[in-house]
């Protein structure tokens, strides 16, 4: 066997091809064009799960993160899993800078929903297990300081409910109240309340009838609680009338792509009553306004489909991530004061972890403007961006 | 020292690599002249023909993946660590990976242009070559949009366990029933190879040298308690494995990573549940400004084999410690070419742990100092990879044996 080569054409070099100019500008530092492709506005950091330095990190198939909430001291909390769901509490403000195991909750599932409840308790729900359950935990006490000396320790979680016997629980959210956590299962999409002093679970009603619904949900300046169903069609419940209805309102998708699209994630601007979403069919990020019921498309912010994080800053500018399992995320901006829809490129950290941030899910932001981002992958890292300061407001 | 002559692969001039050198399971030395650093540039697949003692060239990747040059996407540009013999099938597989841009085009980011139909890379093709009768049996994209960084056989299942980049998942192909299962992340930094123990369970590294073994029974990836050594002023990070080799009786793994100072080291995978993991020291010179983060195509380890003497034979980097910095062409160019680099290779008595130079490599007018794989044929004679310049090649040691070695003296490596 034997290659011939008298015919083989062969490519040619860049200083050997017709019309190149390699002294051109637009061929000087070529890396920048490498550079650009990677976080370019802003600064995103990745903290490993653990005390950098001083503890492994959880295990790397216990660590895609899906779910966070922060206090009202903007202490973190993190709901992970693969092979174990856990809670993790993170300390990131003062002289602290460490991720720690709270509780692990079950085996083989994840943790789709942390919430803040009465008494700065913290509940979670599992999912992407055959039970998902409710659970909860005491507040994680202000570490003293992770520089000098330090010590920590955990307790379990308390088991309090199975919702839903044979599902999972795909959302869930905190009554303003704190008297009741709504949630929906993974596989039915049945709507429930549970009553936290009275430990009840009550169904309300199964949202969709052709199992087509979103896998999460989100809390309206409004006191209701908005989902999609079939075609991504948008459905609300009036936690004060406890009406349930599904509205004759779609969120966007590239056109005849309904079918296959839900939202992937919600964040709500409560000061200007809007709520943002972006879909899981084609990544089209949407605004919806409650007291119009109008719907606006923004576009997409790259060729990828899903939205699987995004949140609102406080000076109302919307940070998400793009990109759905197997892609290479990218974190996005929207600015509703000049229209714009920009990609700031793949997230990458070279402070603390050296590392790229390929999926995610789930985000938060602090009262500084700072988004926190869970990694949703073998080993995640929780990341933190930082958003460039806009001077043109 | 003993003397070592290069072969370059003058029927391919324009090649600019050389990543992979492995033993088939007909004893013969097959390599690859990759071409990753122009648009359109494929990889040639090429053997070592003792008898003639000149190089065949066989087929081209990009040829037999119907993936051709000119397709206007990134190219099927080399074979990275990626060659594994069977011996039952006689069958030698190889992979591709990526980097080169397509045809006509002058960059290529894997990360940027992820997934798009017209310029990304197909993905990584697998080519399984029948050695006893010299053809092609089959070939097939394994893995959409990644190249493949390393690869090993587990010939008694019929997996391929393979590591994918940019995103550097783990995955485990079955030959049989061509279904690709994805094992997750490993981390920032690709590890650049895969070895496996009597068992044929998988072992590899994250970000930290942190050995990783996949069980096949298990099906799950484990963190073991064994990290691979470094020098006291660093911290792990970027400890990924480069090298491995296994020893003749198969009960002992050495290998390199692929860091600053590195540290040969020596695995024992059925020494307790865990195995255990020595330091045998750091492989290259102590001499070096720690201040600088060296470049590892300056610092390098690679081309790891046994002998036929029941030697451990690798290439070391030479430089003049303390000048790191002082030779660079020009700002930011990570190739100073003119920093005066020696490639020399080092015996290791597994016995003794003693290392001596046996051997240095060099071309008139190129550097010699980088090897990226190595193998033994037949003859016993010693084969090494080398990467400097254009053309690539490959340097031979004739160690002087008169007979041929037998099979059951000269087990074969079934990772790249």
């Amino acid at each position: 066997m034997k290659l011939d080569f008298s015919k083989k054409v062969w490519p040619k070099n860049i200083d050997e091809m017709d019309g190149i100019n390699v002294q051109s500008r637009h061929l000087q530092d070529k890396n920048k064009y490498r550079h650009e492709g990677f976080v370019h506005e802003g600064l995103s950091v990745a903290i490993p799960l653990c005390f950098p330095g001083q503890s492994v990190p959880l295990a790397a198939d216990e660590s895609y993160i899906q779910s966070l909430c922060l206090d009202h001291r903007e202490v973190l909390y993190l709901g992970c899993g693969g092979k174990r769901a856990h809670l993790l509490v993170g300390m990131i403000q003062g002289p602290t800078g460490i991720i720690y195991d709270l509780a692990t909750l079950q085996e083989n599932a994840n943790v789709s929903a942390v919430m803040i409840g009465p008494d700065q308790q913290i509940f979670a729900v599992t999912n992407h297990c055959e039970e998902g359950a409710l659970y909860r935990h005491i507040p994680e006490p202000l570490l003293y300081d992770c520089i000098q000396e330090w010590l920590t320790a955990s307790v379990p979680a308390e088991k309090l409910s199975v919702p839903v016997k044979g599902e999972g629980i795909a959302a869930a959210l905190m009554s303003p109240d704190h008297q009741s956590i709504y949630g929906l299962s993974e596989k039915s999409g049945t709507f429930f309340r549970y009553d936290i002093h009275r430990n009840k679970t009550h169904s309300i009603r199964i949202v969709c009838d052709i199992r087509r619904f979103s896998k999460t949900m989100v809390l309206g300046s409004d006191q209701k609680i908005y989902g999609t169903s079939a075609n991504g069609t948008l459905w609300y419940f009036d936690i004060k009338s406890e009406e349930f209805r599904e509205m004759d309102i779609r969120i966007p998708s590239v056109a005849g792509r309904q079918f296959h699209n839900a939202v992937d994630s919600f964040a709500v601007d409560y000061k200007a009553n809007i709520i943002y979403g972006g879909g899981t069919a084609d990544g089209v990020l949407f605004a919806f306004y409650p007291e119009t019921g109008q719907m606006k498309s923004l576009g997409k912010a790259t060729a990828f489909a899903g939205v699987p994080a995004l949140c609102v800053l406080p000076d109302s500018r919307v940070i998400g991530i793009s990109g759905a399992n197997g892609d290479i995320a990218h974190i996005f901006e929207y600015d509703p004061f000049n229209h714009e829809l920009k990609d700031l490129g793949m997230p990458v950290s070279t402070l603390c972890a050296r590392v790229y941030g390929y999926e995610f899910r789930g985000g938060v932001c602090n009262k500084n403007g700072h988004v926190y981002l869970g990694q949703h992958e073998r080993g995640g890292h929780l990341w933190i961006y930082f958003p460039a300061v806009r001077t043109n407001h | 020292m003993k003397e070592a002559k290069f072969y370059p692969f003058d029927k391919i001039p324009i090649a600019d690599t050389n990543w992979s050198l492995s033993t088939g399971p007909d004893r013969r030395i097959y390599t690859v002249a990759c071409m990753e650093l122009r648009g359109g540039g494929t990889a040639t697949v090429v053997r070592y023909n003792s008898q003639e003692d000149q190089l065949e060239y066989l087929f081209d990747m990009g040829d037999v993946l119907n993936d051709r040059f000119d397709s206007g996407r990134a190219t099927q540009c080399k074979i990275h660590y990626s060659f594994a013999p069977s011996e039952k099938e006689h069958i030698m597989y190889m992979a591709t990976h990526l980097s080169a841009p397509a045809f006509g085009d002058i960059l290529y980011s894997p990360w940027a242009d992820w997934k798009d139909e017209r310029k990304a890379f197909k993905g990584a093709g697998l080519v399984a070559f029948d050695t006893k009768h010299d053809e092609i049996r089959w070939s097939r994209i394994i893995l959409p949009w990644e190249g493949c960084r390393c690869l090993a056989l587990n010939d008694e299942r019929d997996l391929i366990y393979l590591i994918g980049y940019p995103r550097n998942h783990f995955y485990v192909y079955d030959l049989k029933k061509d279904t690709l299962t994805d094992y997750g992340l490993l981390g920032a930094i690709n590890p650049q190879a895969i070895w496996l123990d009597q068992k044929r369970r998988a072992y590899t590294t994250d970000d930290y040298g942190r050995i990783l073994r996949f069980d096949p029974d298990k099906k799950r990836l484990e963190e073991l308690d064994l990290y691979i050594p470094r020098s006291p002023y660093q911290n792990g990070w970027h400890s990924v494995v480069y090298d491995v080799v296994s020893a003749p009786d198969g009960e002992a793994i050495y290998g390199v990573p692929w860091r600053g100072q590195p540290h040969l080291f020596r695995h024992i995978p059925e020494d307790g549940p865990q195995g255990s993991l020595e330091d045998l020291g750091p492989a290259t010179q102590m001499e070096r400004d720690r201040q600088h983060a060296i470049g590892f195509f300056i610092d390098h380890v690679g081309g790891m084999v046994f002998g036929p003497d029941g030697m451990l034979y690798y290439v070391k980097s030479v430089w003049p410690g303390g000048e790191e910095m002082k030779w660079s062409q020009k700002p930011g160019w990570y190739l100073p070419l003119q920093i005066p680099l020696k490639g020399i290779v080092v015996r290791f008595n597994p016995k003794t742990n003693e290392k001596e130079d046996f051997a240095e490599l060099s071309v008139p007018n190129r550097i010699a100092n980088y090897v990226s794989r190595a193998g033994m044929d037949q003859n016993g004679d010693l084969f090494f990879g080398h990467v400097g310049g254009r053309p690539p090649g490959i340097f031979k040691i004739s160690m002087g044996y008169e007979k041929k070695i037998e099979s059951k003296n000269f087990p074969l490596r079934f990772w790249g």
